[in-house]
């Protein structure tokens, strides 16, 4: 199979590339899959904070050595060397069969109406580059149902007085709640808001031939060896390869996407583990490889019938470059809060995010944050409070199991001059210019996080913590929610895609991960990336004719 | 040939320095003589006892291990000698060497050789960037986080011998 020409070619086998790969191959097309990282298996997998997707080197890659990036806050800034795990402005995805989804924190949020809607919701802002979204959520609404019933999502329906309408419940009970998260329900309802149980792609009951989850402490940043934690490496691509229709070719870096004389996508060229270089040819080519590598391979492709980029001729691809920002806030308590019941979120409040009072633009969820692990506690102390020594060793095991974090993803609004372009100067273990990133936050990104890191205060306090503080965002930078830089639009001329992942300039390209997504939302994006390419891929189907995507079949 | 255009690329934009470990001479002595330290394959004999030094600074014995006895050094090794130590062997050479020229400057002695109200003084100096400036401040900040990884982190990576810091705050895992 391996260089015969085949139907389809997804590059990037996470949220959205898994998704894709299984309903197209389950569908009847032949599918290759192009992962860059490793095949992990359960023997990879371990509870360890020095061998977590955070460490040095991250655990599901990428390889540090072989990718590096720049990083930059302005344009106006020569931009320096960053690598994986070395420097936190890197970003923290992993690159691995599976993607992002392998090592996630696996939160499963639809968005809320208005995240579709921000500039009608809110009005233009200055600096920033927000805009609707060409669907929205009664569009999304089936898919979401859909990516639910998939991936097997716990959560209880109705508990969120402020969540969109829903036509079924979720298909498992949530997570059991644990006592950070009785003490945060109490007082949340006492300041009189409204707690429920998280979503996630967690399951707990036994669902399509899983287990559920033990409710271990090591969640966000390692692959769950329960197999729990709904990645596509476990739920997606599995189906796939069952149908055999589809290959997921691991350890192969797609470098370039090739055209025909016309100038339409016909494959790729990718180098295999031994960095040995390869094509691959397909009728069609959806690409999925993250809001930072997708824009660098669609760069990276440019011919002379796509001088600027492939699908670029907008000029758009790489711009808007977005993540969220980050509000945790923590307090001390004088009494005992075991945080050994994992994965550990199991309140979380709606009322910050959009309040309909309108005095923050969008906002963000708020909920109790995974348990806290030894090392982590040891770097995060209050203000003034000692930051080694005999008093931070006395605090250290004195509050441990005294500490309450709660955490949230803030909504960070749209900047055109935030972008992934080619690196001018710094090429990667293959030859290829790397990705630059350019990112600074806007003010308005600041007052928002201080907004809902105000209300975290509150809770807390009311819950009886003794001391609190917050963390804080940098100047910017990019960790693991990216988004933006191949926006979906109606028009041409201000898109990259239009409403169902397609490149507005040729009808054979998808792209269907966070590239696409307009603005992000107070909720983390995996399940809205999966609804939106479940979506784009029942447009596929139907499009698709015979046994090939014929030219001129536009949407 | 890719490969190598990779590295040339390195070398003229990187802000990482990938020169070899530096043997330095101190305070106009004879040159120490660059032993390695017992178990380790990067830290000098002069070097662990520095780092041994700094390590109970920054996690002092109690009723439960230091730094020092929980293997600390040993973790610091492991990471400079591994796949990644490129990145801060050249930080440690010089983070090091700040700490016995400030030392010197203040007491007259080597930063071993401080009673253990002079060395945390000195660390505390180190700390705020009073004594090694920026360069010192942002050496102690990873000297912090490694000590810190190797006294709380897994058993398996050299430091936290017996597990013994996780009994401390009763971790469970």
């Amino acid at each position: 199979m391996a260089n015969q020409k085949v139907d389809v070619i997804v590059v990037g086998s996470g949220a959205g590339g898994g998704v894709m790969a299984k309903e197209l191959a389950t569908a009847g097309l032949s599918v290759v899959v192009f992962e860059r990282g490793h095949a992990y298996t359960t023997a990879n997998y371990n509870h360890d904070e020095l061998e977590s997707q955070y460490s040095v080197p991250p655990a599901y890659g990428p390889s540090v050595y072989d990718n590096p990036r720049t990083f930059r806050y302005t344009d106006r800034e020569e931009a320096t060397l960053s690598y994986p795990g070395i420097n936190s402005k890197y970003g923290k995805t992993a690159a691995a069969v599976g993607g992002a989804t392998l090592a996630y924190g696996a939160a499963a949020w639809r968005f809320k109406r208005e995240d579709f809607q921000m500039k009608s919701t809110y009005g233009s802002i200055p600096g920033s580059s927000v805009e609707d979204w060409p669907i929205g959520y009664d569009d999304l609404e089936p898919y979401y149902e859909k990516a639910e019933y998939e991936l097997g999502v716990s959560g209880l329906a109705d508990a969120d007085p402020f969540a969109e309408p829903r036509k079924k419940p979720f298909p498992l009970p949530p997570l059991p709640i644990n006592r950070q998260g009785e003490i945060i329900r109490d007082a949340g309802r006492r300041l009189g808001w409204h707690p429920f149980p998280p979503p996630f792609a967690i399951i707990t009951q036994p669902y399509h031939g899983r287990n559920a989850c033990v409710q271990c402490s090591w969640c966000l940043a390692y692959a769950c060896e329960a197999g729990a934690k709904s990645g596509t490496q476990i739920t997606m691509l599995p189906i796939a390869l069952k149908t055999g229709k589809c290959e997921v070719r691991a350890n192969s870096f797609v470098t370039r996407i090739t055209t025909d004389n016309q100038g339409r996508p016909n494959g790729v060229q990718y180098f295999d583990a031994k960095k040995q270089g390869h094509e691959q040819s397909a009728d069609l080519i959806v690409v999925a490889c993250s809001a930072t590598e997708t824009p660098r391979l669609l760069l990276n492709s440019a011919n002379k019938f796509h001088p600027k980029g492939l699908g670029n001729s907008s000029d758009q691809v790489g711009k808007n470059l977005n993540d969220h920002t980050g509000a945790d806030a923590f307090g001390l308590f004088d009494f005992e809060i075991p945080h050994d019941k994992g994965p550990g979120p199991s309140i979380a409040f709606n009322d910050w995010n959009h309040p309909k009072t309108r005095d923050v633009v969008g906002g963000g969820y708020i909920y109790n944050y995974y348990c806290t692990l030894p090392i982590e506690f040891a770097s995060n102390r209050p203000p003034g409070a000692a930051r080694w020594g005999k008093e931070h060793k006395d605090f250290q095991r004195k509050y441990f199991h005294r500490y309450l974090h709660l955490g949230s993803n803030c909504q960070a609004m749209p900047q055109e001059r935030n972008r992934v372009d080619l690196d001018p100067k710094v090429r990667d273990a293959w030859g290829l210019p790397v990705a630059r990133v350019t990112h600074e936050l806007m003010e308005l990104d600041h007052t928002i996080a201080n907004f809902v890191m105000d209300k975290e205060e509150q809770l807390l306090r009311e819950a009886g913590a003794l001391k609190v503080w917050r963390g804080g965002n940098g100047r910017g930078g990019v960790y693991d929610h990216q988004n933006g830089t191949c926006r979906m639009g109606d028009d041409a001329k201000s898109s990259v895609v239009n409403r169902y992942c397609q490149s507005h300039d040729v009808d054979n390209l998808f792209i269907t991960d966070g590239s696409v997504l307009v603005t992000d939302a107070g909720f983390n994006p995996s399940l809205t990336i999966q609804a939106v390419s479940f979506w784009a891929a029942d447009y596929i189907k139907k499009q698709w004719s015979g046994s090939a995507w014929r030219e001129g079949k536009k949407g | 040939m890719n490969r190598r255009r990779f590295l040339k690329s390195m070398a003229v934009s990187s802000t990482v320095a990938i020169s070899a470990w530096p043997v330095r001479a101190e305070n106009g002595a004879a040159l120490a003589q660059a032993s390695i330290a017992p178990g380790c394959k990067v830290l000098t004999v002069e070097q662990a006892f520095l780092l041994d030094a700094l390590a109970e600074q920054i996690v002092p014995a109690d009723d439960f291990p230091g730094a020092k006895e929980a293997g600390a050094v040993m973790y610091i090794d492991r990471v400079l000698a591994g796949n990644y130590g490129r990145f801060y062997k050249d930080r440690y050479a010089q983070g090091l060497a700040l700490f016995d020229t400030a030392s010197d400057k203040r007491f007259g002695k080597r930063f071993v050789s401080l009673n253990s109200t002079e060395q945390t003084q000195l660390v505390k100096a180190m700390d705020s960037g009073e004594a090694g400036g920026i360069e010192g401040k942002s050496f102690f900040s990873l000297l912090l986080r490694h000590v810190m990884e190797g006294y709380y982190g897994d058993p398996q990576h050299g430091a936290n011998r017996g597990a013994a810091s996780w009994k401390m705050i009763k971790f469970v895992g």
